[in-house]
């Protein structure tokens, strides 16, 4: 008990002193989000909706030197991961997809009343695919990479002072064409994978 | 699908099997539609049957077949008659599909010949013959070809008469007069070898002027159905007066050995027995005339591929014995069913793995045998008195037979390997997020044939899996994009493989 009072006065004394020193120039954030994607394939084979786990970081080299409205610009990178797991149609198979992207982008944050703000961002998401099918007669595994895009929204809250909660929707683009995945069987061919969705989620930070 | 091999070969090493019987169906209708007054029946290596009856009533020769693999009937194919006394000559049934059929117009003593082809019968072939006809053997080969011959009357004496039919001219040679001149002949058998080489034999009857003394002998004739030519007959000499010599019997196998064998009555002895002489055509000499033992009758030569084989009737019972023709010599005698002393109706049939099932009525109760490399105890059928029955075998040993009862014609099947008579499936697509792979899911019933061991699955004429007999399913991942044929076949104890029933998918 004395262990977690001193964890709780250390924070609040970390967040004070940080506080004082920030610019407000760097956003560091961690969101969840249920990901939807906009194949229907997808969504026969797996949950309709899948975990995307994010990191992100914003900064705004104007946001220390100006006063004007672009000082709502920002610069921003992320990582994101999306694992589901499923059974192929007619079979009960164990599949698996997982999804890293990594992105890079510009987003611009509006001011709002009651000290939050709303944001809209586009940036270009690189994609590495990882398709599992551990069933014993179609054994496959099929990898993939390639360049994509994301568009984002949201909305930034700040219950304290450097800290916000973000809810957003995003929405990602990515369509790997089946030249992508070679052909080992004859009856097993490859096909196009539409791993486009839409993301909504909530997101917590600092901002410094 | 390696435990699967690992299986087959297990079977295949198996050191003790019980050898396959049959599985007789019940008997069930024929597509017959009216009482039915005669009968024959073919079936083809590819087991495939061809019936062919006659319906008085309605004055219809008609004939359907029967898949032994589907274990289904086809659509009857009708033949106008033109008289209501029609009999039933033979039929023949070829892997070809093709056949021919050879019926006795008794009322206008007229022969006719039809032929199959494409599912539809020839205009039947008419050959006006002398009246009055009696004891007409006919026998077809594997080309369509056919002989007959019957006894005939002259105006002098009864003679032995013949003609051959040519598939390829479609047309009957002229009628030939076959026995010497001053016999009266009866009782004429023939027999053909795959070669086309065939021989007939028949009973001849030299009365003495005063009418009180004969002297019988047996003559035999032998023939060329490829070159359509009859030879000279040769007589088994006899000085015995007054020994009838009665009911012979042929046979010649493909290397033109020949026996015969008749019974002989002695006068003024009640009991009759078997006396038989071969022709070595290795040796070109005949052997001395056999007699077996007192009340030996009923001799039937039969004959497969390898063997010529003697069946006659004795106080034992029906009993069979292997013949060497070649070097003159009668083998071990099987008793094969000890208390059949009025054995009428006797057909063997062999098929091409040496087994062989032996049918006879006896009082009017059926009777069947089944030899696979041992003889198995003969099985009566629990029918009503038969009138007649008649059945053939497939290439593996799989048997129809017809059988009428009081004008109604049953059918049967003997199930000796046989696959399923089910085999379903269906293609399926399935998705992977990057891939999509086409499966055939395939099922099938049981095989109801004795001692089946395993299914052998093909693809495309290429071996698929060998699965074990419990099984009635199976998924082919590897199932090709396209238009796939699977062939399902069943193997049993004796290695042997059943004929394959097929789906395309």
């Amino acid at each position: 008990m004395e262990s977690m009072r001193k964890k709780i006065y250390f924070l609040l004394l970390f967040f004070s002193i940080f506080s004082s020193l920030s610019a407000d120039e760097y956003l560091a954030e961690v969101k969840v989000g249920y990901f939807r994607p906009s194949n229907n394939l997808f969504r026969d084979l797996f949950p309709d909706g899948w975990p995307n786990y994010q990191i992100e970081l914003s900064y705004s080299p104007f946001a220390r030197t100006c006063k004007d409205w672009w000082r709502g610009f920002f610069g921003w990178a992320s990582v994101n991961y999306l694992h589901a797991a499923g059974n192929t149609i007619a079979r009960i198979d164990d599949c698996s997809i997982c999804i890293i992207p990594a992105a890079i982008g510009l987003k611009y944050l509006y001011p709002i009343p009651c000290d939050a703000q709303i944001y809209a961002g586009m940036g270009l998401k690189y994609f590495w695919l990882r398709v599992d099918n551990k069933d014993p007669e179609i054994h496959f595994k099929d990898r993939a990479r390639g360049l994509g895009g994301v568009f984002s929204i949201g909305a930034l809250f700040h219950p304290i002072r450097n800290v916000f909660v973000d809810l957003f929707v995003d929405y990602s683009l990515k369509h790997f064409d089946k030249r992508h995945f070679s052909q080992k069987e004859n009856n097993v061919i490859p096909s196009d994978v539409n791993i486009s969705g839409l993301t909504l989620g909530i997101g917590a930070g600092l901002w410094f | 699908m390696n435990n699967y091999n690992f299986f087959f070969f297990f079977c295949l090493l198996m050191p003790f099997r019980a050898h396959a019987e049959l599985n007789w169906t019940s008997f069930q209708k024929t597509p017959a539609e009216s009482p039915v007054s005669s009968m024959q029946l073919a079936v083809n290596q590819n087991s495939k049957a061809l019936l062919a009856w006659f319906q008085p009533l309605d004055q219809q020769i008609c004939t359907a077949y029967y898949d032994c693999v589907m274990k289904k009937w086809d659509a009857t194919l009708k033949i106008p008659a033109t008289t209501s006394s029609i009999t039933l000559l033979a039929v023949s049934y070829m892997e070809n599909q093709k056949g021919g059929l050879l019926w006795l117009d008794v009322q206008n003593n007229r022969l006719y010949v039809s032929h199959l082809n494409q599912n539809t019968w020839s205009k039947p072939l008419p050959l006006q013959i002398p009246f009055p006809v009696g004891n007409v053997q006919s026998i077809f080969d594997s080309e369509g070809n056919l002989t007959v011959v019957w006894t005939s009357w002259n105006g002098l004496e009864q003679v032995i008469q013949g003609v051959f039919y040519s598939e390829t001219s479609h047309n009957w040679t002229s009628i030939t007069d076959l026995s010497p001149i001053g016999f009266k002949c009866e009782t004429p058998k023939i027999t053909l070898n795959s070669k086309g080489k065939g021989a007939i034999v028949w009973q001849a009857i030299i009365t003495s002027g005063l009418g009180s003394a004969t002297q019988s002998f047996v003559q035999m004739a032998t023939f060329d159905l490829h070159a359509f030519q009859w030879f000279e007959p040769i007589p088994f000499g006899y000085d015995w007066v007054n020994t009838v010599l009665t009911c012979p019997d042929i046979v010649m196998d493909d290397s033109e050995n020949i026996a015969v064998a008749w019974e002989a009555i002695p006068p003024n002895q009640e009991e009759k027995r078997i006396q038989y002489v071969l022709f070595s055509a290795k040796q070109n000499e005949w052997s001395y005339i056999y007699e077996m033992e007192l009340g030996t009758s009923r001799p039937q030569w039969d004959r497969n591929a390898q063997n010529i084989e003697l069946l006659w009737v004795n106080r034992d019972g029906l009993n069979m014995a292997q013949c060497d023709a070649e070097n003159h010599l009668m083998g071990q005698v099987h008793n094969l069913a000890p208390s059949c002393h009025k054995v009428s109706h006797l057909k063997i049939a062999y098929d091409t793995l040496g087994k062989c099932n032996l049918l006879w009525l006896c009082e009017g109760t059926l009777h069947a045998i089944h030899y696979n490399h041992e003889w198995i105890a003969p099985l009566y059928f629990n029918q009503k008195p038969l009138q007649a029955f008649d059945f053939s075998q497939d290439a593996l040993g799989n048997v129809v037979l017809a059988v009428l009862q009081e004008g109604q014609m049953l059918y049967a099947v003997g199930d000796y390997l046989l696959p399923p008579t089910v085999f379903e499936g269906e293609k399926i697509e399935v998705r992977y997020p990057s891939r999509k792979a086409t499966y055939a899911n395939l099922s099938w019933n049981f095989a109801n044939s004795p001692n089946s061991v395993a299914y052998i699955l093909r693809r495309d004429g290429a071996l698929l899996t060998i699965l074990p007999a419990h099984a009635c399913q199976y998924t082919d991942y590897r199932c090709p994009n396209g238009h796939t044929k699977y062939e399902l076949s069943v193997l049993n104890v004796d290695k042997i493989e059943s004929f394959s029933i097929k789906r395309s998918l």
